[in-house]
Order: C-alpha cells, then structure tokens, then sequence
C-alpha cells in the first residue's frame, strides 16, 4: 500500500487559483479526510493526486516516487466521483468488469467473471448485474461506483463526495460501511467532503482546507477541540460555534480577577488563561452551543437571557438565546423553555475557546 | 377537464391560434410546389401543357413507366439520360462522402470538443467556414482544377467535393454531442487504464451513436440535394439524380411529366429518412447552437 505525500500543490484556471500551496502527508493504510466548505479546492486537489489535471506547481509523490510524469492508469489509483461517472451505455456487469478489460489489466475472462461476482458479493448488488445506471437509484449507483473502483484492488483510493446525493439515512448507513471496509482491505483512502460529520465519523486523521490552503491538520479530537482558528473552529460542529468579540479587563493587574467583556455579557475567567491574554486588550471568544448550561434562577453568575427561538428534536434541544446585543445558539438536553421566557447562561469554563481578534488563529494552539 | 380536451383548448386560445393559422399557411405556401410537381407527375403530357389546368384530372403512370427500365426495350432511350443510372450515381456519391465525412469528422468533433490546444476554435471555425461561400463561387475554380488533377467526372472528384458540404455538418454535430458528455465519464475511463483512443472507441463513440446516426441523415440529405457540383464537375456518366432531371429538357420539347417523375423519386429518400428520424433531427440541428 502507497504512501501520498503532496509538497506545496498549486493549482490555477486561469487567473484563479483554486488551491495555494497544499502539503499534505497520507501514510500508509490510513484513511485521510479532506473537509472544506464549498470552493475550498478539494475537488482540485484530489483530481490532480488521480492524475486528471495537470499541477500548476509544486509536487505530489506517489510511494516516494515522484508522480508529475506518470499518466493516471500508471498511478495505481482508483477514484469514487460524487456523480458516479458510471458508464451509462454499460450493464452493471460491464461496469465493473470494465476496468479489470483495460489495456492495463487485461485479465481472462473467467477472473473476471469471478472478481465481478466476488465484488457484486460484498456490495450485495448481485440482482442488479444487468441493469443499466439509468435503472438504478442513487444508492445503487453509488455502490456500483464504489465497486468499480474497489474492484482493481487500487493502492490508493481516492473518495469525492461519494455520499453525498444520498438521502441521510442511506448516508449514514454507507459511511459505516466505508469504514468498515477500509479496515478490511487495509487501503490507503482520501476521501473529500464538506460534512463534517462525515469527515469526523471516517478519519483516522483530517485535512481542513479554506480557500485553497491547508488550514489544519490532525485527527478528530483534536482538530474538533483545538481548531486552529475561526474557520476550522466555524467548519466542526452544528449548531456552529458561537463567535463573539470581547474585551479584555485586568489582564495585567495580578490582584484583580480575569475578566472578558463581550457584547453579551461579562465573563470573568479562570486563571489558567492569563498567559495567554498577556499584552492584548480584545479577542474572539468561541463557545461551542452545547458548552453553554441554562439555567432556570434568574440570579446567580453567569449572563441573563431570554429564548429567541426553540426547536425540541426529541432526543435534543436546539435554542436561540438573546443575550446583550448578540444572539447565541444553545444546545441542551431539558426542554422547559418557553420562546420570551428568561434564563441565565453559564459556560463549562475549560471548554472555551480564544482566537485572535485579527488573524482568528486560536490563542492556544 | 381530460388532458385531450385541456391540450385541445391550449391549442386554439387565442394567440395560439393565430399563430397556428400563420404556421399552416406557411406549410401551404412551402409545400405547394412539390404538391404541384407531384400532381404533374401522374399527369398525361396533354393534361399538363394544357392552357386550363384542372385540379381533377386522369392519373396515368405513363411518365413514371417511361423513365424506369422497361423489360423488353432496355434501360432507356436512344439520347436520353438513363434516370436511374443517375439516382445510383446520387447513392453511390453520397454515401460515399458520408462515410468519408464521418470516418474524418468524427474524430475531429471529438478532438476539437475534449483536447484543449492552441488554435482550436480557429479549427474548428475553418471547418465552419466551407459553407460561408455559395458553391457557385468556388465551382469555377475548383473545376479547373479537376481538369487538371485528372478528377473531373470521377466519382472520386465528386466525393471529395461533397466533403465541403457533409465535413463542416459532421464536425459541427457532432462536437456538440461529444460536448454533452460527462467529463468524469472520461476521466473514470481514464483511471481504469485507458488510453484517449480505447475511450473514444470504447465509451465517448458507443454513448454519441444515437446522435451520430442522426448526424448522418442529416448530412445525407443536405449532400443529396446538391446540384451544383454534380453539375459542372460531373458528366453523363456521373451525373447525380437531382442534375438528371434537367436531361428531360431537350431542343424540341420539354417533357415536363418525366422531369416531374423524376423528381419525385428523387425526393423520396431523403423525405423517408427525414420522416423517419423527424424527432432526433431537430435535436441535431439545434445541439450545436444552444449549448452554452
């Protein structure tokens, strides 16, 4: 199994540069997630690690080798695209079967046969050997798709979006499967999205890209509890992350206690975060909606509020909380709070989050 | 209100109505005169250098039985162009310049729809532009120059200047039908381990096959009513069908009912095909212009 290094990656279409300078590092058997919103370069990037477009600078090395040169039959590289890209005038059957008939491969017929019917197995797609494309449904299709690369048993498998016409149950229910079947084959994967869910639920480790560059790297956890900045921070997690401005107040003065001053409120701070603070009088504070606590008395520490907008999803409430001059979303288990009614916000302290007031970097990392 | 009804009252509101009434008066007016030729066709030589003309009339087949072979007499007579000599000659030309426009043009459309090179639509627009002059503007010259090239009255010479009329029609179509296909259909092809060639023949070819039998028609009937070429860079024995109709104008007389015949097998081909293929050939002509 290959190993995907990718060293200062440019990419332009004429005169706009979809990404600007990516280094990325996939190791061996692991399977590494792409996230970025929309336009982010993903797309860009992935199809130049295939072979599909030329690089408009820097380099992407296959298994150590340089890779610029090699055309992609010669890459040992397999691709899911988000719209399939069967072959609509070909059976299933033939589908499948198509890659293994390549010049490439050129295998006899009867391991065809039985590399099709195995693949057909696993997928449990059997029934559908004779159908077209244009038969099947979206769930189906991406299967197929999914199959036909698989089907080679590619070194490197790359992933756009394969899940994300499907409906959310079909969703999710395939994104276990992938998952699954990475640890069986023990394949390399880079697999693009821009959920994040998906993103957290597949990745051995993630890759979060914005406007073209590489703005973290690192597994789950850590990309999800330490963002390196707004953006990463605004991309994991829904409802988003609440972003407010604050000042700060009695940073310098040892005797005085920590506190920020936001629009919604003030915050006094644990100590822990006065190092950090040192020298700077505003930054962004990010509170993630379910480290916000609501309380029912209405005195006590904490910021006063009143409920903008309430959705009970049964197993979860989402809210919206008028707090000062801002609003700010809450995510909490009990659900006794009327649309107007009062209540006091309290925060899960070591939980919040400091980001630059200028470059949203995280105070932290 | 059943749809029968609902799309009958859509029809006749109003507007629609008129405009209806413009699109068969127009009908009439275009198709009047094959009506005419059609009806002179089965007309005795009488009825029709008749100074009244009637609308109702005995119909004979005389004309047609005059310029198909007969058993006992051979093929035609004596001085007179043999008709249907001439209606293989159209076959044979056009066919054959289809087949070279397609065997040509194809892979043209197909480079000039997915390759990016410099110069492209400079290429393309040249293939356009065989059909920016009339014919009768070139003929000249390009006569001269069969003379000397040995190709006047050769069917060769003949396909070979059809191709000015069937290559830019190919291109152009069929570039279009390439075009709609998907990218990543191609570059899926790509990564299975294909070459540009095994995906033109094995997935970009097999997927336009409904638009390039469409294509085909079409450029067979544009190619077959030609009659200029055949005219001056053709003679007696390479005489296209439709150039054989003027055979049946002579010093003493012109047999018009012969010529009205002959003209309605002539028709006949493309009329057919035309029927037959009506739904895939409005698509063929306007693919090219609309796509984006």
């Amino acid at each position: 199994m290959p190993t995907l290094e990718l060293r200062e990656v440019f990419k332009k279409y004429g005169t706009v540069e979809a990404v600007r300078g990516i280094s990325l590092e996939c190791r061996d058997r692991e399977f590494l997630v792409i996230l970025g919103p929309s336009g982010a370069g993903k797309t860009s990037t992935l199809k130049m690690i295939a072979g599909l477009e030329p690089l408009s600078g820097g380099e992407i090395r296959i298994d150590g080798r340089c890779a610029d040169a090699l055309p992609p039959k010669d890459r040992d590289v397999a691709m899911v695209f988000e719209t399939y890209a069967l072959y609509p005038h070909l059976t299933v059957c033939q589908n499948l079967a198509f890659p293994l008939r390549s010049p490439a491969f050129r295998l006899p017929e009867e391991q065809i046969e039985a590399r099709v019917r195995e693949t057909a197995r696993i997928l449990q797609m059997e029934s559908l050997l004779h159908r077209r494309p244009a038969e099947l449904s979206g769930g189906q299709k991406q299967r197929v798709s999914l199959g036909r690369a698989l089907i080679r048993c590619p070194g490197l498998l790359l992933m756009d979006e394969p899940l994300s016409h499907l409906d959310a149950h079909l969703r999710h229910r395939m994104r276990r499967e992938l998952k699954r079947m990475q640890a069986a084959r023990q394949s390399t994967v880079v697999y693009v999205t821009h959920d994040y869910l998906e993103a957290l639920a597949l990745a051995d480790r993630l890759v979060i890209l914005d406007r073209g560059r590489v703005r973290q790297t690192g597994t789950p956890s850590e990309v999800y509890h330490s963002p390196a900045d707004t953006s990463v921070a605004l991309l994991l997690g829904h409802p988003r992350i609440n972003l407010l401005s604050a000042r700060i107040r009695n940073c310098d003065t040892d005797s005085d206690r920590l506190v920020l001053e936001s629009e919604a409120g003030i915050l006094p701070l644990p100590e822990e975060f006065r190092p950090l603070l040192q020298g700077r009088t505003e930054v962004v504070l990010g509170i993630r909606p379910h480290h916000i606590r609501l309380e029912e008395e209405a005195s006590g520490h904490g910021w006063q509020g009143r409920v903008y907008a309430h959705e009970n999803l049964g197993y979860r409430n989402l809210l919206e909380i008028e707090a000062g001059s801002c609003r700010l979303d809450v995510r909490c288990r009990e659900s006794n709070f009327a649309v107007g009614s009062d209540t006091r916000l309290t925060f899960a302290e070591s939980r919040l989050l400091l980001f630059d007031k200028n470059t949203g970097k995280n105070l932290k990392a | 209100m059943n749809p029968k009804r609902k799309r009958f009252h859509r029809l006749f509101s109003g507007r629609k109505a008129g405009v209806l009434l413009g699109l068969c008066g127009y009908a009439l007016f275009a198709l009047f005169p094959i009506l005419w030729v059609g009806m002179m066709s089965f007309k005795s030589h009488r009825d029709i250098v008749s100074p009244t003309p009637e609308i109702l009339f005995r119909p004979t087949l005389e004309n047609y039985r005059a310029i198909l072979p007969r058993s006992q007499e051979g093929p035609h007579e004596t001085g007179r162009m043999d008709f249907l000599q001439c209606f293989r000659n159209s076959l044979r030309i056009t066919l054959g310049a289809l087949a070279l426009s397609l065997a040509v043009g194809v892979p043209a459309a197909y480079v000039l729809a997915r390759l990016s090179f410099r110069g492209k639509e400079d290429i393309a627009f040249l293939f356009l532009s065989f059909r920016f002059a009339p014919e009768i503007a070139v003929i000249i010259p390009v006569y001269l120059l069969f003379k000397e090239l040995g190709l006047y009255n050769t069917y060769l010479g003949l396909i070979l200047v059809y191709q000015l009329i069937t290559l830019p029609l190919v291109v152009w179509i069929a570039r279009g039908y390439f075009e709609e296909i998907s990218k990543e259909v191609e570059q899926a092809a790509q990564l299975d381990g294909y070459s540009w060639w095994g995906i033109f023949t094995r997935v970009a070819l097999p997927l336009v096959k409904p638009g390039i039998a469409s294509t085909a028609v079409l450029t067979f009937i544009f190619a077959w009513n030609n009659f200029v070429f055949g005219l001056i860079l053709g003679a007696r024995e390479t005489f296209p069908g439709t150039v054989a109709t003027l055979g049946f104008i002579s010093y003493e007389s012109v047999l018009w009912g012969q010529m009205a015949a002959a003209t309605v097998i002539t028709i006949l081909p493309p009329l057919a095909l035309s029927i037959f293929i009506q739904k895939h050939l409005v698509r063929g002509l306007t693919l090219g212009a609309v796509r984006g």
